[in-house]
């Protein structure tokens, strides 16, 4: 009876591991390659608040309206964002990208540092589905840190 | 099959990793809903702070509202507010609990058919209210509209209001009034005011019952001064004596209690008066003046009011002498027993003669709270209530069904007669008794402005949209005009356009350097405008010499205990019992959490046998309560004390069911000078139940039992007096 529990429990842990590799279904298919690779958008031009925040931000539905009011407004994934817009219902998208648990992440600091988005974020600029590709784990944050010759002080992180 | 506590541990930590892990993964946590439109001022985890104004007391202490994507979420003293100067008291501090309160009313209601609060529109509330009004058909004076003290442009808009139907009754109703204080002004200087107590300029506190740290006019700005004033500054620390018949907090962090029975503190204060005259220790007066006083105090020798009060004719004159030499003292009155306006003359007199007068008392700047109709004014609207004259009541931003000690009556008579339109933002005994509730904003979600002290305007912004469908109380008045088709005598569009002609006019007045938008600007940025206003002397009223001093009168059985109730820290006069955060918040003296009990000396239980936790029945002419006993040496042998502010019977959930009010067993007379409601004139007969009822206390025990955790040694600075 122990080894079923511990089989069911591994199993419930295996399954929720694995889920964090397999590409989110978003509500629309949104993709970074077309708006940051061929037409070069600034990823700061959307995520507006990566300079002065915390979080970066997913732009608004009033931002995306702006340009696709006209733009591929043809576009069958266009158009699910215009009903969205026409019916003033927010998007509900899916969290692709997640940091460990008792971490204190800011953008702002690692934005105006120079840092730039694709050190953590991966090869943003070629998918045409927003995957997570780095753990983003201690490992990571400690190597790009001391390498930058940033704080590894506990309390920059851990606060 | 037996399984040991070890594989059980074993199993139930597996299951609880699989639980973790899955409860992480959970799709709703697993979401991100960006803006529709984004909001100009909100950036992301970025705090956004707005100053305004707290409105849960008198006191009118500036805020600032931390706001988070559009949400207070916490509040701070505003350090540009003189009032306050940065700090908040723990009712400021809960005041987001009115906000997010989850029993807060979120639409229009009106008592249906069968008798309970039903949803209606806006629309059609006042549809039914205008129809209401107009059937009164000029005869304004059958509409009365109670309010708390408002002093700012709300105020004057009600008054207009009123005026644009034709009159109607208004009443400033505070159930914490300074009547008597008032009323003594009045006799002893002319002027019928509310002074400012600069108390961190004195080097000497004498308090009649006055509890400023807790609710006493304006108590973060007087914790403030009490902090300067005692602090160890130019080689002297600031001493401070509390009389009264019960240790509150502010009795207690004085250096001295002197605990006389509710009523005598006049007599002591005009033994000190007395003393002082008759040392020659007052300077530069008049001799008609000297010679008026004499003859006042010559009946209240040291010696004589010794008997009186049950201290020593020695320790009057010591008192007498320290508070002289002390220079500038102060002494505070806050009276409420039967000859209450006595003692407040009697405290004026002793700031008077001791050379205080226009040092640590000012009259120039006035409180608000001399705004307050008495309570005799309450009085004749019952009766016109009972008469009939009256069709319809608003009642806006006060509970009288709670605090008044007619409350039982009233309800009964509201039950019957007039319309009731109450204007609550919560479900409260008021809104029981009325027919419509429109529910007002918090204060957190209107405009408005208020000046606690002449020249100190507070201005109140919104800090977020309110979070239900609920107006602000001027947009309710003004769309109200509208419907009556009053809007020549009132052309504002909102309460903000009213607000803002208010504050031009006071731009006009005070003339600053810039434009009016940039004056604006600046004041809703800063909180207010605030000036000083010059000192105004004041002269002894001739009146004053005529004034006799009576002793107290107690309604009730003679052998009964003076009964006590008083405010507290935490609830003020009731308003913020629905405050989770303030019902665990322990009493700073008692340490007891979430209910009210009765203090009784320990002679007086040992007399009736009262153990600690007994449920007592508590009786007076008027009605009878239960509750349990404390036992403390807190109040002195002879009279019971008791918190007001639980015992609420609608109040929403976390009122409920908490202690019992004093208030229904006061006789309900008003004081015959000044026309206050009497609060120490009952006494009550106190009597076991049989029964047990168990206090909550978060310190346990009072005493140290030897284990010295209070130390004493002696620092040479500080020199025994």
């Amino acid at each position: 009876m122990i080894a079923v529990v511990i089989i069911v429990g591994m199993g419930a842990f295996l399954l929720n591991g694995f889920s964090r590799a397999r590409v989110a279904q978003q509500p629309i298919g949104f993709s970074h390659k077309v708006h940051a690779g061929d037409f070069k958008v600034a990823c700061e031009y959307c995520h507006s608040y990566a300079r002065r925040a915390a979080v970066a931000g997913i732009p608004s539905v009033q931002r995306c309206m702006g340009c696709h009011k006209i733009t591929a407004a043809d576009k069958p994934e266009v158009q699910k964002l215009q009903n969205h817009w026409n019916q003033k219902q927010p998007i509900q998208w899916v969290k692709v990208t997640s940091m460990p648990d008792f971490v204190f992440f800011e953008h702002w600091p690692h934005v105006r540092a120079g840092v730039k988005c694709q050190t953590c974020h991966g090869p943003i600029e070629t998918m045409e589905e927003t995957v997570q590709v780095n753990a983003l784990n201690m490992n990571e944050c400690l190597a790009c840190h001391r390498k930058e010759k940033a704080s590894i002080d506990c309390v920059t992180c851990h606060r | 099959m037996e399984i040991k506590r070890r594989d059980f541990l074993k199993i139930l930590g597996v299951s609880g990793v699989s639980a973790a892990v899955s409860g992480c993964s959970s799709e709703t946590s697993r979401t991100l809903i960006p803006y529709l439109i984004p909001e100009n001022e909100v950036v992301p985890g970025q705090a956004t702070w707005y100053a305004t104004v707290c409105r849960e007391c008198p006191a009118g202490c500036g805020v600032l509202a931390k706001t988070m994507e559009g949400r207070a979420v916490k509040v701070e003293g505003n350090p540009d507010h003189p009032v306050n100067q940065g700090r908040l008291c723990a009712r400021g501090q809960a005041s987001l609990q009115g906000l997010y309160n989850p029993d807060r009313i979120r639409q229009p209601l009106r008592r249906g058919a069968d008798g309970n609060l039903q949803p209606v529109s806006w629309d059609e509330a006042e549809r039914i209210l205008a129809g209401r009004i107009s059937e009164l058909k000029g005869q304004g004076d059958r509409l009365a509209f109670i309010t708390p003290v408002m002093a700012g442009s709300l105020d004057r808009l009600i008054d207009l209001w009123l005026k644009s139907v034709g009159g109607g009754k208004r009443l400033r109703y505070e159930p914490l009034s300074y009547e008597s204080l008032r009323e003594a002004n009045r006799i002893t200087f002319g002027v019928q005011e509310i002074p400012v107590y600069n108390l961190q300029n004195a080097n000497f506190i004498l308090s009649f019952g006055a509890d400023f740290l807790e609710t006493w006019l304006s108590p973060v700005e007087y914790a403030r001064h009490f902090a300067s004033m005692r602090a160890y500054r130019a080689g002297v620390m600031g001493r401070s004596v509390y009389v009264g018949p019960r240790l509150s907090l502010t009795g207690a962090n004085s250096d001295e209690w002197i605990a006389v029975h509710p009523g005598n503190e006049s007599f002591l204060a005009l033994g000190m008066v007395n003393a002082i005259l008759a040392e020659g220790l007052a300077e530069g007066l008049p001799a008609a003046e000297l010679k008026g006083l004499q003859d006042i105090v010559a009946p209240h020798t040291p010696e004589a009011v010794a008997k009186q009060v049950g201290i020593s004719a020695d320790k009057i004159r010591v008192l007498a002498r320290a508070f002289v030499k002390k220079h500038p003292s102060v002494a505070l009155a806050d009276a409420k027993s039967s000859n209450a306006t006595d003692i407040c003359v009697a405290v004026n007199l002793l700031n008077y003669v001791a050379g205080n007068v226009g040092a640590t008392v000012r009259f120039g700047a006035e409180a608000a709270m001399a705004q307050v109709s008495s309570y005799g004014s309450f009085q004749k609207l019952l009766r016109e209530i009972e008469q009939g004259a009256i069709s319809i009541l608003f009642v806006a931003g006060v509970n009288p069904l709670f605090n008044l000690p007619e409350g039982k009556r009233l309800r009964e008579r509201l039950g019957k007669i007039p319309f009731v339109v109450s204007f609550s933002s919560f479900p409260d005994e008021t809104t029981e008794s009325a027919q419509l509730v429109l529910p007002e904003n918090t204060f957190f979600e209107s405009w408005g402005d208020y000046e606690p002290w002449t020249g100190i305007r507070g201005l109140q912004q919104p800090v977020m949209e309110p979070l239900y469908d609920t107006r602000a109380l001027g947009d309710i008045l003004l769309l109200l005009s509208t419907r009556l088709q009053n809007n020549e005598k009132l052309p504002w569009k909102n309460f903000y356009f009213y607000l803002r002609d208010q504050w031009k006019e006071l731009y006009r007045r005070i003339k600053p350097d810039v434009d009016f938008e940039t004056f604006w600007t600046e004041s809703v940025r800063r909180g207010g405008n605030f000036q000083s206003v010059a000192t105004k002397s004041v002269q002894l009223n001739p009146e004053v010499f005529k004034k006799s001093f009576q002793p107290p009168v107690f309604a009730g059985a003679g052998d009964g205990f003076a009964l006590i109730p008083y405010p507290t820290l935490a609830f003020y006069d009731g308003r913020m019992a629905n405050r989770p955060w303030l019902q665990e918040l322990p009493d700073p003296v008692s340490q007891i959490v979430w209910e009210n009990w009765l203090e009784i000396h320990p002679s007086d239980a040992e007399k009736l046998g009262i153990k600690k936790n007994d449920l007592l029945q508590i009786q007076s002419p008027a009605g009878e309560i239960k509750l349990p006993a404390r036992i403390s040496k807190n109040v002195r042998p002879g009279i019971v004390a008791i918190a007001v502010g639980q015992g609420h019977s609608a109040f929403g959930r976390y009122a409920q069911g908490r202690g019992a009010s004093p208030m229904s067993l006061l006789s309900a007379e008003p004081e015959a000078d000044s026309g206050a409601l009497i609060w120490y004139g009952t006494r009550v007969a106190v009597r076991q139940t049989g029964l047990k009822h168990m206090l909550a206390s978060t310190s346990g025990n009072d005493r140290s039992h030897d284990r010295g955790s209070f130390r004493r040694f002696p620092w040479p600075p500080f020199k025994a007096e």
